[in-house]
């Protein structure tokens, strides 16, 4: 499935969140979504998952809108992890990944389970409650639930946000492998510069709603004349407006 | 209608009952009140008032 973002605009109030942006993500390629806090990457992925309602503009998935008559069709086959939404916390983590399995209509679901709670390593705490877990179980909690349905498009927004070194290179090489597996298109927001580095195809920074620059991250370290990612993110953060 | 959403929300909130104590006893203890209270009560000033 490919991802294709035509001139989206989103105003809350007065306040532009996003401001005109355009891209294209091809199927299988992965794409990184950088820039500062509150500059519009979770409202645009908000938009692309068809929870945010844009202004102007339209998300296409393989060429139809996500607001379509076929959006149910189109649902089921993305999926979304985030650590800032919490699953339910008085459900154990088997009933939540059942829960969400259904509402995906996921088919011989039991053994689905069993599958991922094994790559991921959930089985240890499969029966406890989600709130009892820890930052980095949740962590892993929430992608089996992302994965559950073995989506086409699989949105990320940081994924390893306040995970210790270890277990966020377990859910980078995780997320790495899954990858070249199930060849699956992947949209990544993340303030961490390794991890987009290492997973990403291509990158776009965006800076108060708006794409500033865009291309892979040689590309973008190359055109600033910076030696890592990270000096080029500051250099782009601290800059004025430059349209891409 | 998608039946496998409606079973899912369902499981949902049954499986958040089952896990809470407090919530089986809500469920029980309101209309308990209820019945009780009014129920009952307007039941006997029906019959002693006739």
């Amino acid at each position: 499935m490919n991802i294709k973002v035509q001139n989206l605009t989103k105003k809350f109030n007065n306040y532009l969140a996003v401001n005109n942006i355009n891209f294209t993500l091809e199927k299988s390629k992965t794409l990184g979504l950088l820039g500062p806090n509150g500059c519009g990457k979770t409202t645009s992925i908000g938009m692309m998952l068809g929870l945010i309602t844009p202004s102007s503009g339209e998300v296409l998935i393989d060429d139809q809108n996500v607001d379509s008559s076929n959006r149910n069709d189109l649902l089921s086959r993305m999926n979304f992890a985030s650590p800032y939404i919490e699953l339910p916390k008085k459900l154990t983590v088997r009933q939540n990944l059942e829960v969400y399995g259904r509402l995906y209509g996921v088919k011989d679901l039991k053994n689905r389970i069993t599958e991922i709670s094994q790559d991921l390593n959930l089985n240890d705490f499969l029966n406890k409650n989600t709130g009892e877990l820890s930052s980095g179980q949740k962590n892993r909690v929430s992608l089996a639930k992302s994965l559950i349905n073995k989506p086409d498009i699989l949105f990320l927004d940081e994924p390893t946000a306040s995970l210790d070194p270890d277990i966020g290179d377990f859910v980078r090489e995780y997320i790495e492998i899954y990858k070249s597996k199930n060849q699956i298109t992947i949209l990544l927001a993340s303030h961490n510069m390794k991890e987009v580095e290492r997973l990403c195809d291509t990158i776009i920074m965006m800076k108060e709603g708006q794409i500033v620059d865009r291309g892979t991250c040689k590309d973008l370290i190359s055109r600033h004349g910076r030696d890592t990612l990270e000096d080029t993110f500051l250099e782009i953060a601290r800059s004025k407006n430059e349209m891409a | 209608m998608r039946w496998h959403k409606i079973y899912g929300l369902s499981l949902r909130h049954i499986y958040l009952i089952r896990n809470c104590f407090p919530r089986i006893l809500e469920i029980r203890y309101w209309p308990s009140v209820q019945v009780c209270l009014w129920g009952f009560m307007s039941e006997f000033f029906t019959v002693s008032s006739s």
